[in-house]
């Protein structure tokens, strides 16, 4: 009789995957082309870079602008807007209104030769309407968008895009402050405990409604707001602009975000060529880029309050004790990063209280003193 | 047999010593001795060390019977050998005659069998007072497990004088015809230590031999077993293999894996470490047909192909066919991987259990009707979780969890001594999440009934019905109002009858049909909960894939041997299902729409002839050369745009607007064994299309599309290489390297493609590796250590890289952009592993018997490049190179056998 029992024991056991840098020296691949970025949108300045590709090779941070081209917009009625060069490669073009029955196109004459985009008419884009969950009181928050109901049958892609505006105001509003310049204690002629941060949407976000209810956005998310930062601590408000894209310009934005942040993985595809629409007369000369067309862009922008969201940011603002104010002078404190978070001078005496400068002024968290225009 | 007389007795007998005088006293193996000389008998004892008997040198039988009748030993004597056992006399009424297949009479229809069990007997093959008149007589031969009653498949039976040889089939069976007089036949194979019968042969007959495995030759018993089937075979290309021999194999993480095992042979390759899926001569994973017990297993990995969805504790034996695949297989163009279970022991319960870190597993063997009816059951199941905290940040699952468990069973009943019948069980499951909100699963089961009939000396059958299943769902939450399954899955039932026929004792023919019925619920996307999802179903595709093979294996003279094989392979989609017409000529494509169309019954019929044929001619009784052409049709796609099997891979069939792969092959090769059969030298080579290829356009929608084929391109391929192999058989240096140059290419050369891949131009695959060693080899400092070394050597697999760079104004960075597919390769990949092993002790009273494999995986600490890639950081476009296994990898592994 035989048994046999038998113990895997993985003993030291280390699994030691890694992610390392890697600097070979790669065989010059096919340059020079032409890049084309920009969106022909009706009734709209519509801006145009034209710059080339170069080598992985070239360390240089100056951009191989265009500059001496000839592009316009023209339609299949025989409408032209043509463009006026602002510089380094930028060509900015007042388009007018767009037919929705005519074709519209790109045309770019540059070194001697001539780039076109495909001839496309342009893609309306329906209302838009925002909202926003939060599906757990430890997690970020989600902006949704909708979009309005279509007779059209066929899938929409859109192209979105968002901008993120939000108040911070520290616990501290001092009168006075320490004036480095000085080695003072003056007195303020403003507040500094308020400001208000705008950041920008810095990746691309897609969305069809091919598995949509009704061929509509619904609550389709278009990016998450980090709770844990002073996003969510006074007021937040959020723009969000939809376009409508071809689906050729949809897969052209898919594999430019694949190439854009998701490489490498085990499961992931690998990287292929942009399916561009811009081909030149020649055939010869390659160019990179995806012109679109559209009637309009929505937008929408949604405002959202502290009492509607849990946030998760925690500010420490302790003063210093009066021990640290005697062995600081006001030069050491502010070296130190703290500033006064209160100040009162009596007859009898005055009240000092230092704290963390991020607890005093609004800046120091990344805000700015600017109002925005629509700030309520 | 051997087992008893290989007995050393050990024990004193106090009863026998006690009576006797000290100077009568006589030493166990002088006994032994004393008493064959005196009586001329071979003797086999289990009686003790010393004994005391009177005038020792004249020692009788009768003697030693009266001396044991007070003891509890007893004498038996069986094929002329004497058997001293203690507690009970051996059984020799097992009729050394007995009439074959109940036919009765003395006439010529009575054919004798003899039960030949031992290596030191001559045994008598027909009738000893009537003797053939005719020259040459048939020889019908089984060959069984002596402890099981299993037949034994795969053992070589050689008569050197003259040369004949025979292999025993599926039910251990073999034929042969030889000489009338003595005959010795040597007999090798798997499992089993090299042995030989000895026959005196008067007249047609039958014999039954009856073996027993020794575990401790595995290692070299399976390069055996491949050099009678390179040289003496007419297969090309085909290898065959115990998981046993895993033991000896460093493996990552410790965990024996029979498709890393296959990865050792040259011309399998993989894209990388870790990934699941294997690439058999230039072909794509999905090319592939991987059986378990004659049913199909879609996905064989558990955790993203860290480890293979077979126990190794469950598997009896393999067999890789990347050449000459017989007729009886089909429906992939590039291998066949069968793999089949074990079966319980019939005689005595046991099994065997493992714990580790990673898994744990469990196996039963339970005779049910004592040589009648077993049952096989085994279990694993893990506990991985921490494993997913080390993958690479990169790898995307570093804070997911996984998990897996899987099931088998074989219920196997020996019918009688012709008919058998199996039942064959398996499931696994595997779940793993990225976060909360994102969770994955897929199962495999397998179910199926085997019989299989020895109908007559000349005509066997086995037939086969089942099931198979695959399923996989993926459910994304994070969003309600999006939150969604997406889920796939394929049943299959499946019938398959083969029969083996040997019209004489030089030709056999097989023949048989094959036929699946697929219904594969091609695609759901359901919403959950509160989601705004519309539910979204593809429709069920359904097909019959039937084929009827004939196969011929024909040896034409003594140096010479054929196999023709023609499958005629048939396969009718069908409905109800909705599909689109196209333009005529045109690709398809939304703008080249003619219409949609709703039908019932078959939608679309292929059918077409695939040819199987090799040859053998013997140069030299060491030396053949053997060359072989195949052809081979594909009904059923893997539809995936990565180059390796993933966990979310979905499968497609044929259908009106999707035509089936199809591949040929033409290989040829010189096989040489050295004249003390010690070395192996083999050089294979090969040339392979294959057209009709699925592959998918750049941004191609693959799940839930409703007309794939519009993201489909037809791809060519050819591939060519050339293997070298080296294989030595014994001694204490035994083991195999290999050397292979293969390409392999593909190509989009449909002129109606806008933008075919590389502008239509040949391009290398991503697992076009042309250079690549392999060394397997193993070294036994004495019977029971040994130390065993892996190497791998390829060159770095083909990966596209950018082509340059531009700044993209929108995102306010620089981007990489690409143009040519696979136009670099990742650097050279070289790994070394290392195990010390020490086998149990040979004290076979001993309960515990404990065996040790101490190891470092990748012992080298090379940081293998699984992928380079690029993206942007701090202004600048940085390349990046991934490692699965980064550093050593050390393991230990121990075996308690009891």
């Amino acid at each position: 009789m035989k048994k046999i029992i038998s113990f895997l024991l993985l003993a030291v056991m280390v699994f030691t995957s890694c992610v390392e840098e890697y600097n070979a020296e790669l065989p010059e691949g096919e340059t020079d082309l032409l890049v084309v970025e920009g969106t022909i949108i009706s009734d709209s300045l519509c801006t145009f870079h034209l710059t080339k590709t170069y080598s992985l090779n070239n360390t240089s941070n100056q951009i191989p602008a265009v500059n001496n081209a000839f592009v316009r917009v023209s339609g299949s009625d025989g409408t032209v807007w043509k463009a006026i060069a602002g510089g380094q490669g930028s060509y900015s073009i007042p388009v007018g209104h767009l037919n929705a029955n005519t074709e519209y196109q790109l045309e770019i004459e540059a070194d001697g030769v001539t780039y076109t985009s495909t001839p496309q008419r342009p893609v309306s884009t329906e209302n838009i309407n925002l909202s926003f969950t939060q599906n757990k009181p430890e997690e970020n928050v989600q902006i949704l968008v909708s979009t309005a109901p279509t007779n059209d049958a066929g899938t929409h892609y859109y192209k979105m895009y968002y901008e993120e505006d939000w108040e911070v105001i520290t616990p501290y509003d001092p009168t006075y402050e320490y004036d480095p310049r000085t080695d003072k204690i003056v007195e303020m002629d403003y507040h500094k405990n308020r400001g208000w941060i705008h950041t920008n949407c810095n990746s691309i976000i897609l969305a069809s409604t091919v598995n949509f209810s009704g061929n509509q956005l619904q609550e389709a998310k278009v990016y998450s707001a980090p709770i844990d930062d002073t996003r969510f601590t006074t007021m937040y408000a959020s723009l969000v602009k939809v376009r409508s894209i071809s689906q050729g310009e949809y897969e052209y934005e898919q594999i430019r975000a694949q190439i854009s942040s998701e490489m490498g993985g085990l499961f992931t595809p690998q990287p292929s060529e942009l399916p561009t629409n811009i081909s030149s007369s020649d055939k010869q000369h390659k160019a990179i880029g995806y012109i679109g067309i559209s009637s309009n862009v929505s937008q929408q922008r949604m405002f959202i309050y502290p009492r509607d969201v849990n946030s998760t940011y925690k500010q420490i603002c302790d003063v210093l004790s009066d021990e640290d104010l005697a062995e600081n002078t006001p030069k050491e404190l502010y070296q130190k990063g703290y500033q006064i978070g209160n100040y009162e001078v009596f007859p009898t005496g005055k009240i000092e209280e230092w704290t963390k400068d991020k607890c005093v002024d609004a800046r120091l968290l990344g805000a700015t003193f600017y109002r925005p225009e629509f700030w309520p | 047999m051997k087992k008893i007389a290989s007995i050393i007795i050990l024990a004193l007998l106090p009863l026998l010593l006690s009576a006797q005088n000290v100077n009568d006293s006589i030493r166990a193996y002088q006994l032994v001795e004393q008493l064959q000389k005196n009586i001329g008998k071979k003797v086999y004892s289990l009686i003790p060390d010393t004994m005391k008997i009177k005038n020792p040198q004249a020692i009788s039988l009768d003697q030693v019977k009266d001396v044991l009748k007070n003891t509890n030993y007893r004498i038996s004597e069986y094929n002329g050998s004497l058997f001293i056992m203690p507690g009970r006399s051996l059984v020799t009424d097992m009729p050394a005659l007995k009439q074959h297949k109940g036919q009765q009479g003395n006439g010529e229809s009575f054919i004798p069998t003899v039960i030949a069990a031992n290596e030191n007997q001559v045994y008598e093959i027909g009738f000893k007072n009537r003797p053939s008149k005719e020259e040459k007589v048939a020889i019908q031969g089984m060959v069984i497990n002596f402890l099981t009653g299993e037949p034994m498949e795969g053992i070589q039976i050689v008569c050197h004088d003259p040369l004949v040889t025979a292999l025993t089939g599926m039910d251990g069976l073999f034929h042969m015809e030889l000489p009338k007089g003595y005959r010795t036949l040597e007999i090798r194979g798997m499992d089993i230590k090299d042995t030989e019968r000895k026959f005196q042969v008067f007249s047609d007959g039958i014999a039954r031999i009856e073996l027993e495995e020794d575990e401790r030759m595995l290692q070299e018993i399976v390069i055996e077993a491949g050099r009678v089937q390179s040289v003496r075979s007419t297969q090309i290309g085909m290898e065959k293999f115990k998981p046993a021999l895993l033991k000896n194999i460093p493996a990552a993480l410790g965990e024996s894996d029979v498709l890393k095992m296959i990865q050792t042979l040259p011309g399998v390759k993989s894209v990388g470490e870790a990934s699941s899926g294997y690439n058999v001569r230039g072909g794509s994973t999905d090319q592939n047909l991987i059986l378990y017990n004659n049913g199909t297993v879609y996905n064989p990995s558990h955790l993203f192909g860290l480890f293979t969805a077979f126990n190794s504790d469950m598997i009896s034996d393999a067999e890789l066919y990347k050449s000459s695949i017989p007729a009886q297989y089909g429906g992939r163009i590039s291998s066949v991987l069968s793999i089949s279970s074990k079966e319980a022991n019939k005689e005595k319960a046991q099994g065997s259990a493992s714990i580790g870190l990673l898994t744990s597993k469990l196996n039963l063997e339970l005779p049910i009707v004592k040589n009648k009816l077993s049952l096989q059951l085994n279990g694993r199941t893990t506990y991985s979780d921490w494993i997913m905290k080390k993958l690479p940040e990169k790898s995307g699952y570093r804070d997911g969890t996984a998990g897996f468990y899987d099931l088998g069973g074989v219920l196997s009943w020996n019918i009688n001594q012709h008919n058998k019948f199996n039942i064959y069980g398996y499931y696994s499951n595997d779940h793993f999440s990225f976060s909360e909100y994102e969770k994955y699963g897929y199962k495999n089961m397998n179910f199926s009934a085997e019989w299989k009939s020895f109908i007559n000396e000349r005509l066997s059958s086995a037939f086969s019905a089942g099931y198979d299943h695959y399923d996989y769902f993926n459910d994304k939450t994070e969003v309600a109002s999006e939150a969604a399954r997406l889920s796939f899955g394929i049943n299959q039932f499946f019938f398959k009858g083969n029969f083996n026929y040997r019209t004489h004792e030089n030709n056999l023919v097989k023949m048989g049909l094959n036929s699946i019925l697929y219904n594969i619920q091609a695609g759901t996307y359901e919403p959950l909960g509160i989601s705004k999802i519309k539910l979204d179903k593809l429709d069920p595709e359904k097909a019959l894939e039937t084929a009827i093979y004939l196969d011929d294996e024909w040896e034409v003279t003594e140096k010479l041997s054929l196999n023709a094989g023609i499958r005629l392979s048939a396969f009718q989609a069908m409905g109800p299902r909705t599909y689109n017409k196209y333009a005529e000529g045109q690709l398809p494509s939304i703008s080249t729409l003619k219409e949609t169309v709703t039908e019932d019954g078959i939608i679309k019929n292929y059918m077409g002839p695939e040819f199987r044929l090799s040859t053998r001619y013997t140069i030299m009784d060491n030396m053949s050369l053997k060359a072989g052409f195949n052809t081979m049709r594909q009904y059923i796609h893997k539809v995936s745009n990565t180059s390796i099997m993933s966990p979310t891979d979905i499968w497609k069939l044929s259908d009106a607007n999707i035509a089936p792969q199809k591949g040929w092959q033409l290989a040829a090769g010189l096989y040489y064994e050295s004249n003390d059969r010690n070395w192996e030298y083999s050089l294979e080579t090969y040339y392979k299309k294959m057209s009709d290829y699925l592959n998918y356009r750049n941004s191609a929608v693959l799940l839930m599309n409703h007309h794939l084929e519009t993201d489909v391109i037809s791809t060519n391929g050819y591939a060519y290489g050339v293997e070298l192999q080296v294989k030595k058989s014994y001694g204490k240096l035994n083991g195999w390297a290999s050397y292979s140059y293969s390409r392999t290419f593909l190509r989009q050369d449909d002129p109606r493609v806008a933008n075919p891949v590389n502008g239509g131009k040949w391009f290398p695959t991503e697992y076009d590796r042309p250079h690549e060693f392999k060394l397997v080899s193993n070294y036994k400092f004495t019977q029971r250590v040994s130390l065993s070394c892996n190497f791998d050597y390829s060159t770095g697999r083909p990966t596209t890289i950018p082509a340059g760079q531009y700044y993209d104004y929108a995102l306010k960075k620089k981007q990489p952009y690409y143009t040519d597919r696979n136009s670099y390769r990742l650097p050279d990949y070289m790994r070394m592993d290392l195990s010390f092993n020490l086998e149990p002790g040979h004290h076979l009273t001993r309960m515990f018997h404990t065996s040790f494999s101490l190891g470092v995986y990748n012992v080298l600490g090379r940081k293998n490049a699984y992928s380079i890639y690029y993206v942007e950081e701090q202004g600048k476009i940085k390349g990046y190179k991934l490692s699965v296994f980064g550093a050593p990898i050390p393991f230990l592994t121990v075996n308690l056998k009891f």
